[in-house]
C-alpha cells in the first residue's frame, strides 16, 4: 500500500474495483484537491478499460506455447540491458579479456628486451600496448594459447622504421567482441548452408537446429530473412503449422526486400489451412493472386478459393 | 477500506489467490531447470495476462501482437534463471510483456505504423457512460504511449507499471530491484513529463477534464 504523501492507493484500489462505497466517495473527494492523483485516475483509467479476452487470443496462446516448445529445443541466451547480475558478467569477462591481453603484452615485452630483438608491435582489444625490441631478426615469438601473429614485412615500413620489424598480435576472442560486418556475414552465410545441407539430407532437426542459431545469432541478417520461408516450409513439411504460421508472418512483416514474399504468402495459406483457419486462409489467397497474379502459386490459390463457397 | 494485498496482481484482470501465485512460483522453478512441461505450464497461466498487457501497449488488433507475444514468451523463459521471487511470477510476466511491447513500439521504423493502427483501435467497455468518454479514453491512451516512446526507458518503464498495470510504488520496486524513493523519483518525473506534453497542445486540454 501506498502511504506517502497522498491517498494514491485508493486511486489503485479503485482501478481494482475494491472499493467500498465509503471508500468511492473518499476517492472522489480526494481526486479533486489531488492533481497527481487525478492523472492517474484519467490516464491509467483509460487503460483498464482494454478487454480482457481476443477473439483471437486461443490461437495466439497456441502460438505461444510453440514458442516455448522452440526455446527449450535451443534455449536463447539474451544479455537484456536491465539485468545487474549479466551486466557484471559482461564486464568481468571484459576484465578477464583486458588482463589477460595485457600480461601477454608485457611477457612479451620482457622477452624482446632480454632477448634484444627488433621492435614489436602489439595490439590488443585495447589497441595501445606497445613493445619494442631491437633489430635483430624476424622470427616468430612465442605466444601463447589463442594468440596469433602477423608479421609485418620491413618493405612495407616507412624508412625511419626499416631496421625494425613489426608484429601485430591479436587474441582472437578479442576481435571477436567487436567482429565486423564482413563477419557477421560470412558466419550467417556459412548457418544458412549448412542448414540448407542438412534440410537436403533429410536430417530435420540439425536442419531447425542451424535455421534457429541463424535466426537467434543474426536476426537483422538476410540469411535469417531468406530462412524464416525455408524453415517455414520445412515446419510444414513436418505438419508444424503453427510455428510455420509464426516464420511466415515474421518474413512478411520484417524482411525488408520481400523477395519471397510470394512463397512466404503460399506457406502461410497452406499453414492457415492445416490450422483449419479458413477465413484467413481464403484472405491470403486472395492476397496471393492480388499481388503476384504471375506466381507458379497461382493454380493453387484459384482451386482453394473456387472449393470455398 | 478493504484490505489491499500488495503482492496481488496490479489490476483487477490479474486477481488472482496466493495459492494460484505459489504454484506458479514453483512451476517457473521447474521451468527455469530446463522442464518443458513446466514451462507449457508456466505459458498458459501467464500467456493471457502477457497478452492483454501487450494489447494495452500495442493495440487489440495490431498486426505485430502476435511477433510480440512470442518474443515475450521467449524473454520471459531466458528472464526465469534470473528471477529472484522478490515479486509474483505473474507481475513478473506481466512486466517482461510490458517491457517487450515498449521495445518494439520503440523502433522507430515501425513507430508511424503503431500511431496509424493506435488511430484504428476502438474499445468498448459497457463501463463508459457515453461515446465522448470512449473517446477520451482512446485519446489518453494514445497520448500516454506517445510519451512513453519518447522518455527514457527506466522512467517509461515505471510510469507504464503504473499506469498500465496498476501496480504501487511498493510492486514496482519489487520487480524492477530498484529503491522505492528511485521509483517514486521516476514516477515524478513522468508525471511532469505528461504535464509538459498536456500543457503544450491546447487541443488535448480536456484530456484532463473529467468526461463521466
Amino acid at each position: 500500500m501506498t502511504s506517502d504523501f497522498c491517498r494514491s492507493e485508493l486511486v489503485l484500489a479503485g482501478r481494482r474495483r475494491r472499493l467500498s462505497a465509503s471508500d468511492q466517495l473518499a476517492l472522489q473527494l480526494h481526486l479533486r484537491e489531488c492533481e497527481s492523483c487525478r492523472l492517474t485516475h484519467l490516464f491509467g483509467g483509460a487503460f483498464d478499460a482494454t478487454s480482457q479476452i481476443h477473439a483471437d487470443d486461443d490461437r495466439r496462446l497456441d502460438e505461444m506455447l510453440a514458442a516455448s516448445d522452440r526455446w527449450f529445443v535451443q534455449p536463447r541466451t539474451l544479455v537484456r540491458g536491465n539485468s545487474r547480475n549479466q551486466r557484471l558478467k559482461v564486464i568481468g569477462f571484459a576484465a578477464v579479456i583486458l588482463a589477460t591481453a595485457t600480461a601477454a603484452a608485457a611477457a612479451i615485452a620482457i622477452r624482446a628486451s632480454e632477448s634484444n630483438l627488433p621492435p614489436l608491435a602489439v595490439t590488443g582489444s585495447s589497441g595501445a600496448t606497445q613493445a619494442q625490441r631491437h633489430a635483430a631478426g624476424q622470427k616468430p615469438m612465442p605466444l601463447g594459447a589463442g594468440m596469433s601473429v602477423t608479421t609485418v614485412t620491413p618493405q612495407a615500413q616507412p624508412p625511419e622504421a626499416s631496421t625494425a620489424a613489426a608484429t601485430k598480435l591479436t587474441a582472437p576472442h578479442v576481435n571477436r567482441a567487436s567482429p565486423d560486418a564482413n563477419n557477421v556475414e560470412l558466419a550467417a552465410e556459412q548457418l544458412l548452408k549448412l542448414a540448407t545441407q542438412a534440410r537436403r539430407d533429410g536430417s530435420f532437426a540439425e536442419a531447425s537446429r542451424l535455421y534457429r542459431r541463424l535466426q537467434r545469432l543474426y536476426p537483422a541478417s538476410r540469411e535469417t530473412g531468406l530462412s524464416r520461408v525455408t524453415y517455414g516450409s520445412l515446419l510444414l513439411e513436418q505438419r508444424q503449422a503453427s510455428p510455420a504460421l509464426y516464420q511466415f508472418n515474421r518474413y512478411l512483416s520484417t524482411d525488408s526486400t520481400q523477395n519471397l514474399a510470394a512463397e512466404a504468402l503460399y506457406g502461410k495459406a497452406r499453414a492457415l489451412a492445416m490450422l483449419g483457419r479458413s477465413a484467413e486462409e481464403m484472405v491470403t489467397w486472395q492476397l496471393l493472386l492480388d499481388k503476384f497474379p504471375k506466381s507458379p502459386y497461382i493454380s493453387n490459390a484459384k482451386k482453394r478459393l473456387a472449393s470455398t463457397p | 477500506m478493504p484490505a489491499v494485498d500488495a503482492r496481488s496482481e496490479p489490476t483487477s484482470g490479474h486477481r488472482s489467490t496466493a495459492r494460484r501465485v505459489d504454484e506458479l512460483l514453483l512451476v517457473a522453478r521447474e521451468a527455469a531447470q530446463g522442464s518443458a512441461p513446466a514451462a507449457r505450464t508456466l505459458v498458459l497461466h501467464v500467456g493471457p495476462a502477457m497478452l492483454m498487457t501487450i494489447r494495452k501497449i500495442l493495440g487489440p488488433s495490431h498486426p505485430d501482437v502476435d511477433d510480440v507475444a512470442q518474443d515475450a514468451v521467449l524473454a520471459l523463459l531466458d528472464a526465469l534463471s534470473t528471477f529472484r521471487g522478490d515479486s509474483s511470477v505473474m507481475t513478473f510476466a506481466h512486466r517482461v510483456a510490458l517491457l517487450t511491447s515498449l521495445a518494439a513500439r520503440r523502433k522507430s521504423a515501425t513507430r508511424q505504423k503503431y500511431h496509424h493502427f493506435a488511430a484504428l483501435e476502438l474499445e468498448i467497455d459497457l463501463s463508459y457512460s457515453s461515446p465522448q468518454s470512449i473517446l477520451l479514453a482512446k485519446r489518453r491512451r494514445e497520448l500516454l504511449l506517445q510519451l512513453l516512446d519518447d522518455l527514457p526507458e527506466a522512467t517509461a518503464e515505471a510510469l507504464a507499471l503504473h499506469f498500465v498495470l496498476g501496480m504501487t510504488v511498493e510492486e514496482i520496486a519489487e520487480v524492477a530491484c530498484a529503491p522505492e524513493n528511485t521509483v517514486w523519483s521516476r514516477l515524478r518525473l513522468g508525471k511532469q513529463a505528461l504535464r509538459r506534453k498536456l500543457s503544450t497542445d491546447s487541443t488535448i486540454a480536456d484530456f484532463l477534464a473529467e468526461a463521466e
